[in-house]
């Protein structure tokens, strides 16, 4: 282990509440891939009425049921603030599904009723009746990213909101517009689940580079064996075709 | 029995009948057929068996529970009705009834034994009253129905409220003991003795990030039978003060859990049988199908455990700690779920002194899984009839698992049907 540094703290946002579409799958990867390289990293938790971790080095978060959104929204909206100054110096941070709704303004149902968000992204959400459900594939460019998406809320991009990538096969944002997640600095937002990371290694090595980048590393990251990751790829993107 | 009921009956059997001769496994449509024409069917004619209905419902371990309780019965002379084809649904439960009746007479049967998932228990309850409710765990699973796990404890709470002569309760699963609890409800509880309670976690336990113990609230009941020790077969059952000792067929710690629960429910359906007896006859009973049966193929032993949720599989690799050659197959079929992302919930280190291979439509996704574990896939082999060939053929003495999902079981079973035994 590169010991003479303290270890990298990949933070993982409300466990137990956002957690059901495998998600826990992308802390691990950035883990393993710091691990592997000889970085000493671990996972801590956040969760709802706790502070929040000093000096996280990535933030991931993922997806969970209406309750569970429900159960996270006011604690996310209390390190809010927190949450803007670290995207703004740069920290690299994965939020898929339900936390990307709370990433941008807010998540609104169809009885009028809202759970507001910190606006990093210039989205909003709207639940919708119809469920986008399947696997997806984006160009973006960390290449073609692969996963499985299953959400209900539909997402707009406002303004000059850049999105993650175009999609290929699926849906994405929402089912018109051809566009999935959001870009903010190096906070991605995204529906993609599946596990996200494990399947898409270049995508997890540009967080950590970005990682490793803040902490004025900028050494190449050594190559890992991918191959079973791309042959994985491969087979979906056949059966896909 | 109604005119309807009959009518509701004859056209199942007519479907069933005119699937059979197109060579289709008639599976639940005749059911489906009956219960919409008569949607009574059901109640009218469970009602008519002397020793009623058994309903055992729970997150895993239905299909074990549910075979042990009708072996057992079987052995003692009853004759059991049961949908012991993993027909887990209303309907599935109605194509038994329409394939084992005959038009216009009751049911040539003592009891029924049912294994019923969560949602369809609730709904079956409303139209049959069960004398007895197995409640055996709440866990995740299929969370794309159930909403979450809070409403499926609600859902096995209605259903124990039906019950007309109690439930037989697992003591270790905090959310059923205080349904029990909260609504009063009659019941007699099964339990695993406090210090082997680390080998049975609870979902909350399980919840694969967090390494905090839930602490298990306080209660003042009393198990009826626990499972006191296990060391490989050999399982201890205690009955208050008496220990029974017996060597199991069944596989797993968790099946000695559902022996437990088992026992719980034929000490009431069985009151002149002794526990002794009672436990010596559940020794014999063999694996369900697919729940580590150990089948034959060309004379090859292999072991068969069906893993369909994150909970299930753990479970499943929790009951086995000895180094096996594991192969997993993993489908992505719709009755699989097309999303495989629930691997990433289960950690798969207890197989580090295995040999592991991987196969079926998602073999590399598993591959992939098994690397951050930081375990090695030995090969992979997506076609599942050239993985299990590769696996038989290995000449390792080392006992030949396979853990497959559901249309990977399916498949395994009907490429190597003829030369497929149960052992």
């Amino acid at each position: 282990m590169k010991s003479n540094q303290p270890p990298f703290k990949i933070l993982f946002l409300y466990p137990n509440e956002m957690n059901i579409y495998g998600d826990t799958g992308n802390a691990i990867v950035l883990q393993k891939r710091l691990a592997w390289r000889g970085f000493d990293a671990e996972i801590i938790f956040h969760h709802p009425g706790k502070p929040l971790a000093e000096k996280p080095d990535i933030i991931v978060g993922g997806g969970g049921q209406d309750s569970g959104q429900r159960k996270v929204f006011e604690d996310l909206l209390a390190i809010g603030d927190k949450l803007h100054d670290l995207a703004d110096e740069n920290v690299p941070m994965l939020l898929v599904c339900g936390l990307y709704q709370l990433f941008g303004h807010g998540f609104y149902t169809h009885d009028g009723d809202s759970m507001k968000g910190i606006s990093i992204f210039n989205a909003e959400t709207r639940a919708t009746s119809q469920r986008l459900i399947g696997n997806i594939t984006l160009d973006t460019k960390f290449g073609t990213l692969i996963g499985y998406e299953n959400h209900s809320g539909q997402t707009k991009l406002l303004g000059d909101q850049q999105a993650l990538g175009t999609v290929v096969k699926g849906f994405g944002n929402n089912a018109e517009e051809g566009h999935e997640g959001a870009v903010y600095r190096h906070v991605y937002g995204t529906y993609l689940h599946g596990s996200l990371l494990p399947k898409n290694p270049l995508f997890a090595d540009a967080l950590i580079a970005q990682a490793l980048k803040n902490r004025g590393d900028l050494t190449p990251l050594t190559p890992l064996d991918d191959h079973f990751a791309s042959q994985a790829r491969d087979k979906l993107l056949t059966r896909l075709r | 029995m109604n005119a309807r009921s009959t009518l509701g009956l004859g056209i199942g059997k007519l479907v069933r009948g005119s699937l059979r001769l197109v060579g289709k496994n008639a599976g639940a449509l005749p059911g489906l057929i009956s219960e919409k024409i008569a949607p009574n069917v059901l109640a009218d004619t469970l009602s008519s068996l002397p020793d009623g209905v058994i309903v055992v419902t729970g997150t895993n371990g239905k299909t074990t529970t549910t075979k042990i309780i009708t072996d057992l019965l079987t052995t003692n002379g009853k004759r059991v009705l049961t949908n012991r084809m993993g027909s887990n649904f209303t309907r599935g439960v109605v194509s038994v009834i329409v394939s084992e009746s005959e038009l216009g007479k009751p049911l040539p049967h003592d009891i029924a034994v049912l294994e019923l998932d969560e949602a369809y228990a609730k709904r079956f309850v409303q139209v049959c009253k069960p004398r007895y409710v197995v409640a055996l765990n709440v866990m995740r699973d299929q969370l794309d129905r159930f909403g979450e796990i809070d409403t499926t404890a609600r859902l096995i709470a209605s259903t124990m409220q039906a019950a007309t002569d109690g439930s037989i309760v697992n003591l270790d699963d905090p959310r059923l003991v205080r349904a029990v609890e909260d609504m009063n409800l009659e019941a007699t509880f099964f339990a695993v003795d406090p210090k082997l309670s680390k080998h049975f976690p609870t979902d909350d336990d399980l919840l694969a990030v967090e390494v905090a113990e839930t602490p298990k609230p306080a209660h003042n009941h009393k198990p009826a039978v626990s499972l006191k020790n296990f060391k490989g077969q050999s399982v201890t059952y205690g009955f208050g003060r008496k220990q029974v000792s017996v060597d199991m067929r069944l596989t797993g710690q968790y099946n000695f859990q559902n022996g437990a629960a088992a026992l719980t429910l034929l000490q009431k359906l069985l009151p002149d049988i002794t526990p002794e007896t009672l436990t010596q006859q559940m020794s014999h009973v063999l694996p369900a199908f697919g729940r580590g049966e150990v089948i034959e193929i060309g004379g090859e032993r292999v072991e068969l455990i069906l893993i369909k949720n994150p909970s299930g599989f753990r479970l499943a690799l929790a009951s086995f700690h000895d180094p096996a050659l594991a192969l997993i197959a993993i489908n992505d079929n719709d009755p699989d779920g097309r999303d495989v992302s629930w691997l990433w919930d289960v950690d798969f280190s207890s197989l580090r002194k295995s040999t592991i291979a991987t196969t079926g439509l998602r073999a590399y996704d598993m591959a992939l899984r098994l690397q951050y574990d930081d375990l090695n896939a030995s090969w992979v082999e997506s076609d599942l009839a050239a993985a299990v060939s590769k696996l038989l053929s290995d000449k390792s003495k080392l006992p030949k698992r396979i853990f497959c999902n559901y249309t990977s079981m399916l498949a395994i079973r009907s490429q190597f049907g003829k030369e497929l035994h149960e052992v």
